[in-house]
């Protein structure tokens, strides 16, 4: 498990991305075997635990899927829905990340944010 | 699709069961653990779905799924065991509590095997012996089942088959 | 032992499926058969009129022992062989024979021997425990068996087997060695509740493990010994050692050959208290499924065998063996289960196909 000092690093990076970009409704940063480290949200209107372990069983799938396929490392994993989009992506072996958002022409904005937040994390650390 | 599903505990060996008896090298979704537990042991663990198969000779497949152990992944439980037609329930009997596993999973996993059957076997005897088949049956009783149980080291393609040839039995008894 | 047999009146098929069959099946018999064209045990075809004579005369004049083969046993045969041959009928009635031949010639060397020497169940045994300091080594007979009353070839009577014996040996908790002519040797020790003897391969028992399992009392030579003579013996022959459940399972399920245990009434209502624990007693597919469908019905063994579609002697090898273990209550009332799902035949196709697939990768 995480140390205290570094969950409080990542804490203060999640608060960072919603701060910076407030089309993302919530993140959530779990290890890859699904136990929630830190989440952030800018309504409290998620149960976020959940998120976390299918953020890990998501993950895991798509980085067998492309072993399957020989097509490297997965890098972000996308569920485009009705409502919303969701975001899941490596911050590095260990940790992903979740984010979402209700706006369904935010792709762009979810991806490019979430992906910076990752990238950052996995230096913090 | 005609599946069998491997349920149980991080470690007891639902991984390693559908390797000795797939036709392929099972697909996994095997992760190093971050808890202490896990990490004690040097264990990996599942966090979607082991697959494997074999292949009849009417060229049906089986497919055999193992869920992943821990209750945090009980989602991927009830989507795995959707159109299956059995249960498998391995249980490490070198955890603390394996007793109550079992009633854990027995109960978790009711509905499923009301509809279908279950069969129980019981690894890692050898490596810790706290309890003994009988404190298995005990508890079977005392929850009112009567479920096939056998120690089996899952690494043995055998012992695998047995628990598969109690399940259909039952399957079977189920039906006449 | 070695038994000869012979058949007559065959047709030229029949006679020489019948002497493949019984070379085929030599590792599965308790006994060494050979096929010689005169014997004193034959078969015969008695839907022919030269058999039915030949049976007939046989049976006046005793002289030999005549299996009767037809399709449906019309004479009402003591020895009956159903047409066509099958390899496990054939099997049960020769060691069903071998069985009642032994307990024949055992019955009358038990006679011999109580005579001229009480003390001795069997002819010596001296070397039995080879370089055993003979103050450990004591030849026994143990007095709660009877040996003048003789042995029924319709049921399976415990106390007149090996496994009377062994029972008898837990119940005193006394450590002895068992073996029998030309048979395996077996060492008891109930405080540890092991037994110690050579390899035992589960599926495939060998002649030795088979004459000794299926022995009746009288051919069985017991020896007392200590603990620390057992160890060193099972310590210098390397022997491997098995629960003594798993000894009784598998000695019952020999030496019961299709005999109902004395005292079951083969109409009683019957029913498996739990699944046997198959961890420690060796068991076939068959024996799964027959567990699976007593678990859940209490009925008649007639019963249990029609719905199951196994062998009525298969049914009553594991029942009997599953009696030894505590497993049966007998009931009153018969209940089948009415909870049963409609048979489904793509799912018994599929449930066959997957037991063919795993049994032809065993």
């Amino acid at each position: 498990m995480l140390s205290g000092e570094a969950i409080a690093k990542l804490e203060s990076r999640l608060a960072q991305l919603l701060h910076d970009c407030d089309t993302i409704e919530a993140a959530v940063v779990s290890t890859l075997d699904g136990h929630m480290c830190t989440m952030r949200q800018q309504a409290q209107q998620y149960s976020l635990e959940r998120l976390a372990t299918m953020g890990s069983t998501l993950m895991s799938l798509g980085d067998t899927i492309t072993a399957e396929l020989n097509m490297g490392l997965c890098d972000n994993i996308i569920s485009e829905n009705q409502n919303g989009i969701v975001a899941f992506m490596h911050i590095n072996n260990d940790l992903v990340l979740v984010t979402l958002t209700t706006q369904k022409n935010a792709l762009g904005m979810l991806l490019s944010h979430s992906r910076r937040c990752a990238k950052e994390m996995a230096e913090l650390l | 699709m005609d599946k069998i599903i491997f349920t149980g505990p991080m470690g007891a060996g639902k991984t390693t069961a559908i390797a000795s008896i797939s036709e392929i090298p099972p697909i996994a979704t095997e992760v190093r653990c971050s808890d202490e537990e896990g990490q004690a042991r040097k264990e990996t663990t599942t966090v979607a779905m082991d697959y494997g198969y074999f292949t009849l000779d009417d060229s049906v497949r089986v497919h055999l799924y193992g869920t992943p152990g821990q209750e945090r992944f009980n989602y991927m439980w009830t989507i795995l065991t959707q159109g299956g037609i059995g249960l498998v329930l391995l249980l490490d009997n070198a955890r603390p509590t394996p007793v109550e596993d079992m009633a854990f999973y027995l109960d978790a996993f009711r509905e499923f095997i009301e509809t279908t059957g279950v069969v129980i076997g019981v690894t890692r005897m050898d490596v810790n012996n706290q309890f003994s088949l009988d404190d298995y049956r005990d508890k079977l009783f005392e929850l009112g089942h009567i479920y096939p149980l056998f120690e089996v080291d899952a690494r043995q393609a055998e012992d695998v088959k047995i628990l598969i040839h109690a399940l259909l039995a039952i399957l079977q008894a189920n039906m006449e | 032992m070695h038994y000869k047999i012979s058949a007559t009146h065959l047709s030229k098929n029949d006679n020489v499926f019948f002497k493949s069959m019984l070379q085929l099946i030599q590792i599965q018999l308790n006994d060494t058969w050979s096929y010689e064209e005169t014997a004193d045990i034959v078969l015969a075809d008695i839907e022919t009129p030269l058999g039915v004579a030949f049976w007939e005369e046989s049976t006046q004049q005793q002289d030999k022992l005549v299996i009767a083969y037809a399709r449906q046993n019309t004479c009402n045969a003591e020895w009956f062989l159903p047409k066509p041959i099958r390899v496990q009928a054939l099997i049960k009635q020769l060691n069903a024979i071998a069985t009642f031949k032994s307990t024949v010639q055992g019955a009358v060397q038990t006679s011999q021997t109580s005579e001229n020497s009480p003390s001795s169940i069997s002819t010596t045994k001296a070397n039995l425990l080879g370089n055993i300091p003979n103050n450990t080594a004591q030849q026994v007979k143990p007095s709660d068996i009877p040996t003048n009353k003789p042995v029924s070839i319709e049921y399976f009577e415990p106390e007149h087997s090996l496994l009377g014996l062994i029972q008898s040996t837990i119940k005193k908790c006394e450590t002895k060695c068992f073996t029998c002519e030309q048979g395996e040797t077996i060492y008891i020790s109930p405080q540890q509740k092991r037994c110690f003897t050579s390899k035992i391969n589960f599926n495939h028992l060998t002649q030795k493990q088979r004459r000794l399992y299926a022995s009746v009392a009288a051919q069985v030579t017991m020896t007392n010994l200590s603990e620390d003579a057992l160890h060193q013996m099972a310590k210098a022959q390397g022997l491997e050692n098995y629960a003594v459940e798993t000894l009784l399972w598998l000695v019952t399920l020999c030496a019961s050959q299709g005999r109902l245990m004395a005292g079951v009434a083969e109409n009683s209502y019957v029913r498996l208290k739990q699944w046997p624990n198959f961890a420690v007693l060796p068991c076939q597919p068959v024996h799964l499924r027959i567990a699976a469908f007593m678990l859940k019905n209490a009925t008649t063994l007639t019963t249990v065998s029609e719905k199951t579609r196994v062998d009525f002697s298969t049914l009553v090898d594991f029942f009997n063996a599953c009696k030894v273990a505590d497993l049966i209550v007998e009931t009153t009332d018969q209940n089948v289960s009415t909870e049963a799902k409609p048979k489904s035949s793509a799912e018994q196709y599929l449930f066959k196909n997957i037991l063919k697939r795993l049994s032809s990768h065993e």
